[in-house]
């Protein structure tokens, strides 16, 4: 698949941007974007585009997560192509270019059915994760397994991962382990387990304990029996022996209490009863005899009150009459005085009506109430007229006013200037501002165009280039940095091997030096005489011999031959001194053979370094004559550029410097172009501006500089502007004057309307009131109010008839009850005499009432002592009652003594107390037993034995006692052990305890086998990998590696580490590094290598995808650089490659390698 | 007219299995569920003032040998007893095995039927038969049934027995019959004991399993209870359940699709356990939480399952009204892309894809992978090795899962950045 297109929509703080991704096949494709640019949301955007936005993204900053739109083209390596924009969502995020919703697995023929997690890892790669690739190299030791397979799988921590997973099953169990959650999990599990067990009761336990309560419980029963009849034995005799005494007394008060049996027993209060008996009756018939008396008296005084007289019975009515008698006189005093005050109201009624209508008689006034009930509706009416008057005026006042404003608008508009549209003005200005400041672009460009002028010129000079070159750089022939390079390599093995010949003359030099040094130093110790000494010495010796020989032989005359070899001298005297001295150097010879050697040594090191020196020489001559044919060659390569070319070893920067130069005449070409454009685009905006101003002002004349035509223009256009808003000012405030002209005649009509409504209103109220029609409306005011005035007199006057009526009704009725009375009572009045006689019949009655309160008071007495009277009776009826059921008590009649046989009832009562008090005392000494129980337990006791049986008792008592108190202690511990046996079940709580811990076991025991499956398994699945892929994945990564080393390394290889497959690098010489070995940036390089090799590998067996770099190459120098941008190239042939980078120099580089390797470079 | 309440496999003190008492668990809402199920279900009875109370079997877990929970049976028999309730009670497979039933002494409300032959009690004063016969051993396959008396018609009878029925999944076929032979019995109601799940297996006969009184893990959910039944003039008239326990079992399944975000997931687990939560009545909650379905978030729960399981038990402290225990995390969520797309291609993701996949079927392979799980194997409780939820490492099923969860696991942190947390 390739992606041939992204757009960035909406996303991040893109908005609209589109990487065209189409060309090249498929083509290595650098994105730079500086800092700022937004160069990783781009690489995100490429991400989310393929596989969605992420739930929770930094990229969404500007636009809302809705809003949010990446859109792009991708085409299969089929040549199939889609086209869809995606939104930001969890499903349905794919959208067709027109909107309408894609499948969602419609990309997944595309991706090659690659997870966005492993398209992220492996299909993409940057620089940290290049960095964390070598440094698992390292820490791997090379291992050859976990680098492919990391390489292969783009999991940069995979040694990581394989230490985590092991760590984190050793965390959980290890077979020894003490603190692991599995072995803990154990140790708890056997622990509560034998908790369990221990708080488990059985049902043995449980029996037995309920047999040992049941046994406890049985021996408490019997011991307590036992106790308890002892006890009773022991209060049986105690009681025996208690009550024997008192039975016997008890006998002799029943053998005394015979002899008086037939006494009759009467109470011990009987006499003092008696006693009270006879006195009650007394007095009882004295009081009877006083109140008979007090009766008597009563009676005759009420006879002496005699009858109520008939006056008492009407005394209701005499009172009545008594009051109305003090009314009556005072009515009768009030009623003059009511009748002068009824006369004054009248009078002032008739003036008041006088004053209002004088035509109208007193009695007709009442005509007139009518409008005193219309007085506060004609009062509001008078007070609206006003108002109503000013409103009329307000709107007339309005009217002019609005009226004489129009005149003035009128004068105004004949002065307005006339209509211009300054539109088309306007948009040459924006026009010619779009273009920014251009003069001072320009001038920029001048200035551009004279700097680069100037270092074109300066470098020509310094480069040393003919003056006439500036323009044709371009043309000259300068060698080629191949060239240069291949003399530069000559050239520098030249001076190698000047170099190595100068030392090698120089080290030659010195050892012959040294060489001398030492044979003078032997021959300065003693002269050493050498080999050649000594067959100089014998050849002269010979020669003397021959000589000799010659002459004694041959006779012949050797002198002339002797002196020549031997000196001045007789033969036959020098021979035998060549012989000694030929002697004497074999003697020396022998003596100092060690110093002869050496000396021989030295000589023989001497001749052979002397040699050597030649052999120098020589070279030194065939290289000089190389160095010549070179530097002509060189001349000659440079003929065409320089007549004096510059040294090799400067050639590379002159040539440095000339490209530099040559990018400079490049820009003076653009600068040059630029400053066309713009004088070109600056006047055809002047003559724009000008044409357009002329249009408006046919008069104006614009400046020559832009800026300033600008200027002029705006300042036009400004004019024209304010002219228009007057105008519309104007034509706003003529139309608000007419509508205000409109508005008064309105008002105007409507207060008019007005007006004639109340009119037609005041009319109908006042209708009458006045004689005439039109009676000014303070005057019927006016007379409204004297009207009411007066109508208000007739009232009060009206009120003083109907009160001196009233009197006059009253004096009658009193008149009439009092004659009434007294005929009820026979008694005869004369005329007008009721006044007196009232008072009279009233004091008779208050006589008459308090003669009757005594009488009521004394008849009450008598009801009273009758009462008494016979209440008395009762009380001696009731007293002689009393004495007769005493005498019934005593069984005597009225005629027998109470006081006999006094004696023996006092012996019979004796005796029975003392019998009651002996019996008390047995049964409280008894403990309960009946007196006839007690004399039957007592026959037959024997008090002497009865203290002996009491003594064994005790004794038998006190060891039962001790019985008892240890079975009970027996049977409460038992009743504890079964207690603690009972409530809640412990066993229980530990059963649900050990399942919890086997929960949590089966969780942990899971987990750690899950992770050591999964530490197993990768172990193994690195080892096939390898095995399979080892031999493809080193040639290819190797040669990849070899070229971004720049020949460094010659490829990869396996190695092996102690018994481990490990990753080496070979050297060109054959020599082997192993990769952790390396540098850390060569290993970063290992790592490329390795991973693109895998991603070449996976596009042969599957839909290739690009390959998103991030970066990596940030630390290669710039050789490295080109390098590594050359691999890339090179591997995308099989699969696009996009690099985002935000290095200057990695686009420079990637810029310079556009046509040679065909990389294409896209700026955010 | 009167009431009965029905009730059986009570398990009294019988654990829960399954949960883990980590850190935040509510231990003390659900400490002796079952025998707080059993007084709730004791206290049902005398507050319905039923007539009496039947109990189909399996009072006690066969090995269960702790006497105190004998002593609280008789116990809440004798609060029945106060209260005037009879009880009758068959004994079922554990009850056989059971040493606390043999040596038990219960007031002389309660009535247990014979294990050696049909028995039939009559509440004279209601005119109610009661025919039951309790097992004499842990297994028995005969069809009791067949041997009980046949009704006489003039009495409202009842069926008492512990049986599988014709068969229930996850239950031994003990006393094996069949609905039409129990019905050929002519008794107005048949029941049942010994499958924990309720079921009214018939309304002509009323056949009925009331299901445990208190589910005990993670496959006994929903409510458990007793049924109450009114009998009115010699008919069934209403057949009610009550619930009557303490802690609620629940399963919630949330499916964590698309791409939806752990923390979306998440979400989603939180509102499902706030519901469940909220149809417990009050009660505790016990849930197993299984995440499924094809997810973009599935590596992060591959990567790390109990990373995720605490993430989940943390949020069970605070969603719901009522204490909540989460008794497992399951992530049983796909990858969005067909595994069978990643074994397509030749690298080394590809590679590990289809070298597993053929491990799972290499016996020397299996053996490697046992061999490298060391010797915790011998080491495991033997209740972690056979049973229900058995996870013994070297039987093929688990190793087979270990297998695809380990692959998961490094697909999932393989396509991991940086260093693994």
């Amino acid at each position: 698949m390739k992606i041939l297109e992204l757009q960035l929509t909406a996303f991040g703080p893109f908005g609209g941007q589109t990487l065209d991704l189409s060309a090249g096949n498929p083509g290595l494709h650098v994105v730079f974007g500086p800092n700022e640019a937004g160069k990783s949301s781009a690489l995100r955007g490429l991400h989310a585009l393929l596989y969605g936005i992420p739930g929770q993204t930094n990229d969404a900053f500007l636009h809302p997560y809705d809003a949010m739109r990446i859109g792009g083209r991708l085409r299969h390596s089929r040549g199939t192509e889609i086209a869809f924009a995606r939104r930001k969502g969890n499903k349905n995020t794919l959208l067709a270019p027109d909107g309408t919703r894609l499948d969602d697995h419609a990309l997944d023929r595309f991706l090659g059915g690659e997870s966005a997690e492993k398209f992220q890892a492996f299909w993409g790669i940057d620089h940290a994760r290049l960095v964390q690739g070598g440094r698992e190299i390292l820490e791997g030791q090379g291992d050859l397994g976990e680098s492919l397979f990391a390489a292969g799988s783009g999991a940069s921590n995979l040694r990581k991962l394989r230490s985590t997973l092991e760590v984190e099953a050793a965390e959980l169990y290890a077979p020894r382990g003490q603190r692991r959650a599995v072995n803990q999990g154990l140790d708890k599990l056997r622990e509560l387990r034998a908790a369990q067990r221990e708080a488990t009761v059985s049902v043995d336990e449980w029996t037995r304990c309920q047999h040992a309560l049941r046994d406890a419980t049985e021996a408490v029963t019997n011991l307590s029996t036992q106790a308890q009849e002892l006890a009773r034995e022991r209060s049986r005799l105690e009681r025996v022996k208690r009550i024997l005494p008192l039975l016997a007394e008890r006998k002799g008060l029943h053998e005394r209490l015979a002899l008086v049996a037939d006494a009759v027993l009467l109470s011990e209060d009987f006499p003092q009863r008696r006693h009270q008996a006879e006195t009650a009756l007394r007095t009882a018939r004295q009081a009877l005899e006083r109140r008979e008396e007090e009766l008597r008296e009563q009676k005759a005084i009420v006879d002496l009150l005699g009858p109520t007289p008939p006056l008492v019975a009407e005394s209701d009515a005499v009172n009545q009459l008594h009051i109305d008698l003090g009314r009556h006189r005072k009515a009768l005093l009030d009623r003059p005085k009511l009748a002068g005050q009824r006369s004054e109201q009248r009078a002032l009624a008739k003036r008041l009506l006088a004053e209002a209508r004088p035509d109208l008689e007193i009695d007709a006034a009442m005509t007139l109430r009518v409008f005193v009930g219309r007085r506060d509706r004609i009062r509001k009416l008078g007070t609206e007229r006003a108002r109503l008057d000013e409103r009329l005026a307000s709107a007339a006042r309005d009217g002019d006013k609005a009226s004489e404003q129009e005149e003035v608008l009128k004068r105004e508009a004949s002065e307005l200037p006339s209509a211009r549209d300054p539109e088309p003005l306007a948009e040459v200005i924006v026009e010619a501002q779009r273009g920014g400041d251009a003069e001072g672009e320009r001038e920029k460009a001048v200035q551009l165009v004279k700097r680069l002028t100037a270092q074109l010129d300066a470098g020509i000079e310094r480069l040393g280039l003919p003056a006439p070159a500036a323009d044709g750089l371009d043309d000259l022939r300068v060698p080629s940095a191949a060239a240069i390079a291949r003399f530069e390599s000559r050239n520098k093995e030249l001076d190698d091997e000047v170099r190595t010949t100068k030392s090698e003359r120089q080290r030659l030099d010195k050892e012959i030096r040294q060489l001398s040094v030492k044979i003078e130093t032997l021959h300065t110790k003693r002269a050493v005489p050498t080999e050649a000494d000594l067959s100089a010495a014998r050849t002269r010796r010979d020669a003397a011999f021959e000589l000799l020989r010659e002459h004694w032989e041959k006779s012949l005359d050797v002198t002339e031959k002797a002196r020549e070899l031997l000196g001045q001298g007789k033969l036959i005297e020098l021979y035998p001194r060549t012989v000694a001295e030929a002697d004497e150097v074999a003697d020396r010879l022998r003596a100092d053979a060690e110093h002869v050697a050496m000396l021989a040594h030295h000589l023989e090191d001497r001749d052979r370094l002397g040699t050597e020196v030649e052999d120098a020489e020589a070279s030194a001559r065939r290289q000089k004559e190389q160095a010549a044919e070179i530097g002509s060659q060189w001349r000659t390569l440079w003929q065409p550029v320089l007549n004096t070319p510059p040294s090799i070893d400067d050639a590379r920067a002159w040539r440095t410097d000339f490209e530099a130069l040559l990018e400079r005449s490049q820009a003076l070409v653009q600068a040059r172009e630029e400053l066309l454009r713009l004088d070109a685009w600056i006047e055809k905006q002047v003559e724009g501006l000008s044409a357009a101003v002329t249009a408006l002002e046919p008069d104006a004349r614009l400046p020559a500089r832009l800026a300033a035509a600008v200027a002029a223009g705006e300042k036009l256009r400004q004019r024209i502007e304010k002219e228009q808003r007057a105008r519309s000012e104007h034509g706003r405030r003529t139309s608000e004057t007419r509508q205000a002209i409109l508005d008064a005649e309105k008002a105007k009509r409507a207060a008019q309307a007005e007006i004639d409504e109340w009119q037609r209103k005041w009319t109908e109220a006042t209708r009458g009131l006045l004689p005439g029609d039109a009676a000014p409306a303070d005057d019927v005011l006016a007379a409204v109010d004297t009207v009411e005035k007066a109508l208000r007199a007739l009232d009060e006057a009206a009120g003083y008839d109907a009160r001196i009526a009233g009197i006059d009704r009253d004096a009658e009725q009193f008149r009439v009850s009092a004659r009434a009375l007294a005929l009820r009572l026979n008694e005869t009045l004369g005329p007008e005499a009721e006044d007196h006689w009232v008072e009279d019949v009233h004091n008779r009655l208050t006589a008459s009432l308090q003669l009757e309160e005594r009488r009521r008071q004394a008849l009450s007495l008598l009801t009273r002592l009758r009462a008494e009277l016979n209440r008395d009776g009762e009380a001696v009826k009731k007293a002689d009652l009393a004495l007769v059921t005493l005498r019934e008590e005593a069984s005597c009649g009225y005629d027998i003594d109470f006081a006999r046989d006094e004696q023996r009832r006092i012996e019979l009562r004796t005796c029975r107390k003392e019998i009651e008090r002996i019996e008390r005392e047995l049964i409280r000494g008894g403990d309960g037993a009946s007196i006839a129980e007690l004399e039957s337990e007592a026959v037959g006791a024997d008090r002497d034995t009865m203290d002996i049986r009491l003594g064994e008792i005790g004794t038998l008592l006190v060891e039962v006692e001790k019985q008892l108190t240890a079975a009970r202690d027996a049977r409460a511990s038992a009743q504890a052990e079964l207690g603690m046996l009972q409530g809640p079940s412990v066993a229980s709580d530990k059963a649900e305890e050990i399942q919890a811990t086997l929960a949590k076991l089966r969780e942990d025991v899971v987990t750690y086998a899950r992770l050591r499956v999964a530490s197993a398994l990768l172990a193994r699945r690195i080892d096939d990998y390898r095995r399979r892929n080892q031999a493809p994945l080193l040639l290819r990564a190797g040669a990849h590696f070899r070229e971004m080393t720049l020949g460094s390394f010659d490829g990869l290889e396996a190695d092996v580490d102690e018994d481990r497959p490990i990753l080496a690098g070979i050297r060109p010489d054959g020599k082997r590094v192993p990769a952790h070995g390396m540098s850390e940036g060569t290993r970063d390089q290992l790592c490329l290598a390795l991973r693109l090799a895998a991603v070449e590998a996976s596009c042969a067996t599957g839909e290739p995808l690009p390959f998103i770099v991030d970066d990596v190459l940030v630390q290669f120098d710039d050789k490295r650089t080109a390098a590594g941008l050359r691999v890339l190239a090179n591997v995308a042939r099989c699969t696009q490659i996009v690099l985002f980078t935000h290095h200057g120099h990695v686009r420079a580089s990637a810029e310079s390698l556009a046509e040679c390797v065909g990389v294409i470079v896209h700026e955010l | 007219m009167f009431r009965f309440l029905h009730a059986a496999d009570v398990h009294l003190d019988s654990p829960l299995v399954g949960l883990d008492r980590y850190e935040s668990a509510p231990i003390e809402a659900v400490r002796g569920a079952t025998r707080r199920a059993f007084e709730h279900l004791v206290s049902l009875a005398i507050n319905e003032d039923v007539a009496f109370l039947v109990l189909a079997g399996d009072l006690y877990d066969g090995d269960w040998k702790d006497y105190r929970t004998g002593l609280f049976f008789v116990d809440q028999m004798g609060r029945l007893r106060e209260a005037g309730i009879p009880v009758f009670i068959v004994a079922g497979n554990h009850d056989a095995a059971s040493q606390l039933t043999k040596n038990l002494r219960a007031p002389d409300n309660v009535q247990f039927f014979s294990a050696k032959k049909p028995e039939t009690r009559v509440v004279e004063a209601l005119d109610v038969a009661i025919h039951g016969q309790g097992y004499a051993s842990r297994e028995v396959t005969a069809d009791l049934a067949a041997s009980y008396p046949a009704a006489d018609g003039r009495l409202f009878h009842i069926g008492l027995l512990h049986t599988s029925l014709d068969g229930r999944p996850g239950h031994a076929p003990y006393a094996p019959t069949s609905p039409q032979i129990l019905a050929q019995k002519g008794y107005h109601y048949w029941a049942l004991g010994h499958v924990h799940k309720r079921e009214v297996v018939s309304r002509e006969p009323w056949i009925v399993f009331p299901g445990n009184l208190q589910g005990r893990h993670a496959r006994e959910t929903g409510p458990k209870g007793c049924t109450l039944v009114t009998v009115d003039n010699g008919a069934v008239r209403h057949v009610e359940e009550r619930p009557v326990d303490v802690l609620r079992w629940a399963v919630a399944r949330i499916d964590a699709d698309g791409r939806a975000s752990t923390g979306e997931v998440l979400d989603r687990v939180a509102r499902s356990i706030a519901s469940e939560a909220d149809r417990t009545e009050g009660r505790a909650l016990a849930i197993r939480v299984e995440v499924v379905g094809a997810a973009a978030c599935h590596g992060d729960f591959a990567s790390n399952p109990e990373h995720w399981a605490q993430e989940v038990r943390a949020l069970a402290t605070s969603v719901g009204s009522a204490d909540v225990w989460i008794e497992k995390v399951r992530f049983a969520t796909e990858r969005p892309v067909d595994l069978s797309q990643l074994a397509k291609r030749d690298d080394a993701i590809g590679s590990l894809v289809r070298d597993i996949e053929a491990a799972a079927g290499d016996p020397a392979e299996l053996e490697a992978l046992r061999a490298s799980l060391g010797d915790v194997r011998a080491a495991m409780p033997r209740e972690l090795l056979d049973g229900d939820d058995a996870v013994d490492p070297h039987a093929p099923k688990t190793l087979a899962d270990l297998v695809v969860e380990a692959r998961e696991l490094l697909l999932a942190r393989l396509a991991r950045q940086g260093p693994t947390s």
